[in-house]
């Protein structure tokens, strides 16, 4: 197959193809931003920290609070507003045993009928 | 040496209850039943595509939680809480990469690689790289990479296993019975009475419980007993986190605590006499002991890392392994155990952490102490790597492929991230929370930091006086390792009999022969892994680490791009798979090389998983683009619409 004929062959790309392909730039860009953030916040503010000036949130010393324990509660939001929202539910196709149950469930519901 | 003639200086630790047992026993009952349910179901289905898939038919509590739980695996239990008892809240940074693992893991790759298996009727990995390249080699390539890299984390996993139930029973009477009659009996039989006899009692146990039910009961069993698996981890943690916040005052108390903390100091202590005495005196493994001034006045305590022995008519043992408390605070609030003779502890040699010595605040603060390390335990380019390695090295293993390729429609996942989010977030977080109080509960573990976990259930409950939760708190190990063995097990046995025998030898098999060949090989492997188990090299737990980015890097890229490209084709499968994993071993060649230990080279401070998933990535798509296009009909029937064109 050449260059020009895979290129051509976008204009009829696979529905759930398309939809993953979009969802993965979505994904991928979350953990980028996720790790700017953790990565960023705890190593501007979580190394070799002053224990009489440490301050604490919620318990935890600032620097976890604000670098990991926030950003997790945030990427916890994003998930699942993704998952519910974003990600599109696309048939996957059948499968095999699908196939059989389902022809074994009509004959089974022919034969009660 | 005659019992009677020994006199116990501190008196010896009660038997615990048989909790551990307890728990143990009904675990594994409560397994057997699954399996046996889940063969019922395997007789009424189609034999290969129900033993290595469940049918394609995971709903959404089976496959989030035979997702978390085969993820979560005896590290999550015992090796994760020492790393946290041992250097402190950094260990929030370590894992904070688990906050996206789900979404990574799951979402990256699961629905496109479900609708490509389904396409190609496959149910291994390699056989949908095989199906979707038309490609023998490529299929072979990869069955040869997995079971490579499969086996040397199934041999870890046995031991992992083993280890964990030797910890964990080790004070039930019962058990030490048994392992005494396991000593009698093994003492004769060359190679195998190398391995100490709590230890081969354990694998054997641990083996036949895993290899009985995976091979009579295939996937499914694996998924169900995934699930119940993954409830008793959540369940156990969440039981701990509540006694834990109870106990300690508050978070904010124990955090303050930390902070005042430094690092002890490892070192050889000797026990001494005033006179010599008629018979043998003992002092336990784990006593505390006062060190004393000229004066006799208290200025330090040790705990003592062995057993220590001083003959009759003597008046000093031999130098003991101990180890010394630096941080004031406890030094005054920890009670030496009462003796039942005056004895004097004489340090021979003590050592200070490599980082962290003699300063406050590093259980509060990266990078966290070490023994061993100057940089530390994380150093800043570590915190990155460990950010990249959990989450793509998560999407890269192909037993989660395995699992992607199996839920039921697009709703489960979507629904089944969600899940696997909310229960990492309770189980990660709430495992750093637990074990940083462990130190100011149970402090001076750092010589065997792996019995953090089951100490620590002991502890909580019994304070809180409920003493028979233990056991479901101790369970959750048993479980973490066990749900993450039964996968690779079935992941190797659909290796031999569908990738290389099926669909290379002889692909008209009779059902029959599929299925005693299936059973055969499961068993087989199981038993080549426990022979493999029963004298593992010494450094087992970085081949764990190695196996781990070696599947990674070899699938990561190529699986994605498989899925995702379509000029792909079966050379950059190839290069990229080889090409990964070569970049890999070149780093723990070198690490070897530079160390003298088997371990990778930390290339630029990052670690080898980079360097092997970059290779990877380079190599894959500069393979596919040197070479010829993919054939048109097989872009078509993956990448096409099914109404589109042509």
């Amino acid at each position: 197959m050449t260059e020009k004929k895979i290129a051509d062959a976008s204009s009829s790309f696979d529905p759930v193809y398309e939809h993953t392909r979009r969802e993965t730039l979505f994904i991928i860009c979350a953990w980028v931003f996720f790790c700017v953030w953790v990565v960023g916040v705890s190593l501007a503010t979580g190394y070799d920290v002053d224990p009489d000036t440490m301050k604490t949130v919620v318990g935890m010393p600032a620097w976890v609070f604000w670098g990991v324990g926030l950003p997790w509660l945030a990427s916890n939001v994003f998930i699942i507003w993704f998952a519910l929202k974003i990600m599109v539910d696309d048939p996957l196709g059948e499968d095999e045993d699908e196939e059989v149950e389902t022809a074994l469930a009509s004959t089974a519901e022919a034969d009660h009928g | 040496m005659d019992e009677a003639s020994t006199l116990q200086a501190v008196a010896r630790e009660t038997a615990s209850s048989n909790a551990a047992l307890f728990s143990f026993a009904i675990y594994l009952a409560v397994v057997f039943v699954l399996a046996w349910l889940s063969g019922q179901v395997l007789k009424k289905r189609k034999f290969v595509n129900e033993y290595f898939l469940g049918s394609r038919n995971l709903g959404m509590w089976a496959f989030a939680l035979t997702f978390a739980a085969t993820n979560a695996s005896g590290g999550s239990f015992m090796g994760f809480p020492s790393l946290i008892y041992t250097h402190g809240w950094v260990l929030a940074l370590w894992i904070a990469s688990y906050m996206i693992v789900p979404l990574v893991t799951m979402g990256l790759l699961a629905k496109r690689l479900n609708q490509i298996a389904r396409k190609a009727k496959a149910v291994t990995v390699p056989e949908v790289l095989r199906e979707r390249f038309a490609s023998r080699s490529v299929g072979m390539t990869a069955t040869a990479v997995l079971l490579f890299f499969l086996f040397f984390y199934l041999v870890a996993q046995f031991k992992a296993g083993s280890s964990i139930l030797t910890i964990l029973l080790r004070d039930v009477e019962v058990y030490q019975q048994a392992v005494n009659a396991m000593g009698n009996f093994t003492e004769g039989i060359p190679w195998v009475n190398n391995a100490a006899p709590d230890y081969l009692l354990c694998l054997l146990v641990f083996a036949v419980a895993v290899v009985v039910y995976t091979t009579y009961g295939g996937f499914r069993a694996v998924v169900w007993t995934d699930v119940m698996q993954g409830l008793v981890m959540v369940v156990g943690v969440i039981i701990m986190l509540v006694l834990v916040l109870s106990q300690v005052g508050g978070l904010g108390n124990a955090t303050r605590k930390l902070a005042d903390m430094m690092p002890p100091e490892k070192g050889e202590a000797i026990v001494r006499l005033t006179a010599p005495l008629d018979q043998n005196l003992e002092i336990r493994q784990d006593a505390w002991l006062a060190l004393t001034d000229e004066s006799g006045a208290r200025n330090g305590i040790v705990r003592t890392g062995e057993v220590a022995l001083i003959p009759a008519g003597k008046l000093a043992s031999e130098p003991i392994k101990i180890l010394k408390i630096t941080t004031p605070a406890e030094i005054e609030s920890i009670e030496p155990d009462p003796l039942s003779i005056a004895i004097k502890v004489e340090i021979v040699s003590t050592t200070p952490y490599a980082s962290g010595a003699g300063k406050r605040g590093v259980y509060t603060s990266a990078p966290g102490p070490h023994a061993d390390s100057k940089v530390g335990f994380l150093a800043m380019g570590m915190a990155f790597s460990f950010y990249v390695f959990w989450a793509f090295g998560g999407a890269g293993q192909p037993s989660n492929m395995v699992r992607q390729m199996a839920f039921k429609n697009s709703a489960t996942l979507r629904r089944s991230i969600v899940t696997v989010a909310v229960y990492y977030t309770i189980i990660y977080f709430s495992l750093v929370v637990i074990f940083v109080c462990a130190r100011i509960f149970l402090p001076g573990r750092e010589m065997a930091p792996d019995r953090i976990m089951p100490e620590m259930a002991t502890f909580l409950t019994t304070a809180a006086g409920v003493p028979w939760l233990a056991g479901l708190l101790v369970a959750a190990p048993f479980a973490a390792v066990m749900s993450s063995v039964d996968s690779f097990l079935l992941m190797l046995s659909s290796g031999v009999v569908r990738d290389i025998y099926q669909n290379n030898i002889n692909p008209n098999a009779p059902e029959k022969k599929i299925r005693m060949l299936t059973y055969a090989s499961t068993a087989a492997i199981g038993a080549a892994a426990t022979l493999a188990a029963l004298n593992p090299p010494e450094f087992l737990q970085t081949l764990i680490v190695f196996a781990t980015g070696g599947l990674a890097v070899g699938f990561l890229i190529p699986v994605a791009l498989t899925i995702y490209w379509p000029r792909m084709n079966a050379t950059g499968v190839i290069s990229g798979m080889l090409g990964g994993c070569g970049i890999l071993l070149i780093l723990y060649l070198v690490g070897y090389k530079i160390t003298g230990k088997f371990g990778p080279y930390p290339l630029l401070g990052l670690d080898s998983f980079i360097w092997g998933f970059l290779g990877s990535a380079i190599l894959a798509v500069g393979g596919a683009l040197a070479t010829k296009p993919p054939a048109e009909s097989l872009v078509r029937k993956y990448f096409r619409s099914p109404s589109g064109g042509n």
